[in-house]
């Protein structure tokens, strides 16, 4: 049997397949030079009369040139290596959002946070893949195959109305028929769902696939296949806890709308990704690369610093680093020229650490404060344990003293262990480049604010029905969907904290008292036998009552904590400029 | 020729290739691999990007009568010292290989 022999490489072959490396190992602007100068390097090959093939043989192949630029430029593997670290763990607390609102037991909050989580995964994931600097060089060097729609939107679509069409069939003959083996026909729909779910999954697994190895093209059709994963997981959820044909308790004509509404969102937000990819739109400022700048590189030294030195002597360091950074610009060098003859922050410190001993051994005194921080973290481990099966105290205000030991260890801990009076310090001497705004304040306070009003609201209108539910049993719904938006926001201030201002420590403080507040409130909500609890509703004693079981203690907590870290970075930043 | 004595040699080489006037990316590597040809043009246009990466060379745009625009490069105040310190270890290497009789 005779082997067919592997067509030679076009021009435009080898340089999809440069691009596509170089997507993977170099950073968008410098892979858009090198990917310019091979552009640059065949069109002068041209004009002196060799063909495409004498050119590519000269090159030698894709895989040997990406390797023969990172042999001479590793900084860049480790850059790249960095951000892939980064974002796969954005990916698996992604996930385990959505594994946690996927086994909550109420309906509408984990709907509405999968219509948050599922453009949010969706964005860690494109990140993840090199998206933004996948689409700009694909914009340099069109991919000769391009992704189909019938590929990334007919297939899951039609996948997606059949699997429906299938539910409602049964839905219907169930209803109509008044079958009584229920449970029978719920365990069949449930297998049909496991079976359709496995198969979208497959789906979003080969166009991810597709969309790392060939063209980011693809990557549409990962966020609509997941929509359709999640839509039909939500479901069978339900099924599985329930056999309940009608899990919503809506109006029929509605029912089938908030079924397919993860799958929707998961559309639309397939569309939004199709238009920045194909260029009709351009990609959100959160996609694209920002160049490093001077303060930035500065406030990063001196965060990597103070691991190891003391507010001093690390200001000291970062000083003169300014010195030479303003004597560089003086003689006309470029901001970016300069930051890169100096690397990166950390090897900085690295190269620095290798001349001090004694610094080193100072930093492992500091590592004591992540005992008491990995206390705080089993607290709110025990803490979501309560809030999704109960309180387990016999008195469940205890829980609210819980919350409050949790904010305090947390609190503390991880302030010393990001050198909180440190960074404050430094920050009053050398300013980071962005500060918190209101906003990081308000929306805990108004999330906060809606929960206690709709308690009050429902333990005033007891008797009241909306979708079907009791007012105060959808408190728990609306504070398990604000938990889900204050972690998001936690997460985001916290790492802000680490890697930007320490300014966004108060607020972080802040956020983190109003998840125990509510997490407290939710898990004594879960155990109160609520019936019991508003036959009291006559009783004058009713609202000392609420107030003792229900005021959000950890919450007012969290809020005075947030003022004292205020006033001491303040003050501590303050003390520095003055010094 | 040995990888990793080639590489050494092939900087130094580019560096020579680059002092005098500016010249167009395409033809310093051509003439580099018109004395090297085993060796790919990848390779020399790494050692290129690393060198004006590192301040030893400068770019800039520039035409050559109505041409199109393209990359050229020149040599720059360190890259200068820079050649002439290699160039110096290259001498000094070639007088030792000298002495131990290797012609």
């Amino acid at each position: 049997m005779k082997w067919r022999a592997k067509p030679a490489l076009t021009r435009q072959a080898w340089l999809e397949k440069l691009a596509r490396r170089l997507a993977w190992t170099f950073p968008e602007p410098q892979a858009r030079d090198i990917l310019a100068d091979y552009q640059e390097q065949f069109e002068a090959g041209k004009e002196h009369g060799k063909s495409d093939e004498e050119i590519i043989e000269a090159l030698g192949t894709p895989a040997e040139a990406a390797a023969l630029l990172l042999e001479e430029e590793p900084a860049a593997r480790i850059e790249q290596f960095r951000h892939t670290l980064l974002w796969a763990a954005a990916a698996v607390v992604c996930w385990a959002f959505m594994w946690f609102c996927l086994m909550s037991i109420f309906s509408a909050a984990r709907m509405a946070g999968f219509c948050i989580l599922i453009p949010f995964t969706s964005s860690v994931l494109f990140m993840l893949l090199r998206g933004p600097s996948k689409v700009a060089l694909e914009r340099l060097v069109p991919p000769e195959r391009l992704a189909s729609r019938v590929g990334t939107f007919l297939l899951p679509a039609a996948a997606m109305l059949v699997c429906t069409a299938l539910q409602e069939i049964v839905i219907l003959a169930v209803m109509r028929l008044r079958i009584t083996l229920l449970e029978n026909i719920g365990v069949a729909v449930t297998t049909f769902l496991l079976v359709f779910i496995i198969a979208m999954l497959l789906l979003s697994a080969w166009f991810l696939l597709l969309s790392a190895a060939r063209s980011v093209r693809y990557f549409p059709g990962v966020v609509h296949a997941l929509g359709g994963v999640v839509s039909s997981a939500l479901f069978m959820t339900r099924y599985y806890i329930s056999v309940d044909i009608d899990p919503y308790a809506v109006p029929p004509e509605l029912e089938i709308l908030f079924r397919l509404l993860p799958y929707f969102v998961g559309l639309f937000t397939a569309l939004a990704f199709q238009s920045w990819i194909d260029g009709r739109r351009p990609l959100p400022l959160c996609f694209r690369t920002k160049a490093v700048t001077w303060t930035d590189w500065r406030h990063h030294l001196g965060v990597n610093l103070l691991g190891w030195y003391d507010p001093e002597q690390a200001g000291e360091i970062v000083a003169d680093y300014q010195e030479r950074f303003e004597l560089g610009q003086e003689r006309g060098r470029s901001e970016e020229d300069l930051l890169s003859e100096f690397g990166r922050p950390t090897a900085v410190t690295r190269a620095l650490l290798q001349e001090d001993r004694k610094a080193r051994l100072r930093s492992r005194k500091n590592c004591l404060w992540a005992i008491p921080f990995l206390a705080a973290l089993l607290l709110l481990y025990r803490m979501i344990l309560s809030f999704n099966f109960g309180s387990i105290f016999f008195d469940a205000a205890l829980e609210q003293v819980v919350g409050c030991l949790f904010l305090l260890l947390g609190s503390i801990s991880l302030f010393m262990l990001l050198h909180g009076r440190g960074r404050a310090a430094l920050e009053g001497r050398f300013p980071a480049d962005k500060q918190p705004t209101v906003w990081v304040y308000l929306l805990p306070l108004l999330c906060m604010a809606a929960v206690m009003g709709w308690m009050v609201y429902s333990f005033c209108h007891p008797e009241l029905e909306i979708i079907g539910h009791a007012v105060p049993w959808l408190l728990l719904e609306l504070i398990r969907f604000f938990i889900l938006v204050m972690l998001l926001l936690q997460l985001w201030t916290l790492s802000r904290c680490v890697s930007g201002a320490i300014r966004y420590f108060p607020a972080a403080v802040h956020t983190a008292g109003s998840i125990a507040g509510m997490l407290a409130m939710g898990a004594i909500l879960f155990r109160l036998d609520m019936g019991a609890f508003l036959s009291e509703w006559a009783g004058a004693s009713f609202f000392a009552e609420v107030l003792r079981v229900l005021l959000p203690l950890p919450y007012l907590l969290g809020g005075l904590l947030a003022a004292v870290f205020w006033l001491i970075l303040r003050a501590a930043g303050k003390s520095h400029k003055e010094g | 020729m040995d990888a990793q004595l080639k590489k050494g040699v092939l900087e130094l080489c580019l560096l020579q290739c680059l002092s005098g006037e500016p010249k167009y990316g395409y033809d310093v590597i051509q003439t580099m691999r018109g004395c090297f040809p085993d060796v790919t043009e990848s390779t020399f246009y790494a050692i290129l990007r690393r060198l004006a990466k590192e301040g030893a060379a400068d770019t800039f745009q520039g035409s050559e009568s109505n041409g199109p625009v393209r990359k050229y490069y020149r040599l720059t105040n360190e890259g200068r010292d820079r050649l002439d310190q290699m160039a110096a270890d290259w001498r000094s290497l070639r007088e030792i290989m000298t002495k131990l009789g290797i012609q």
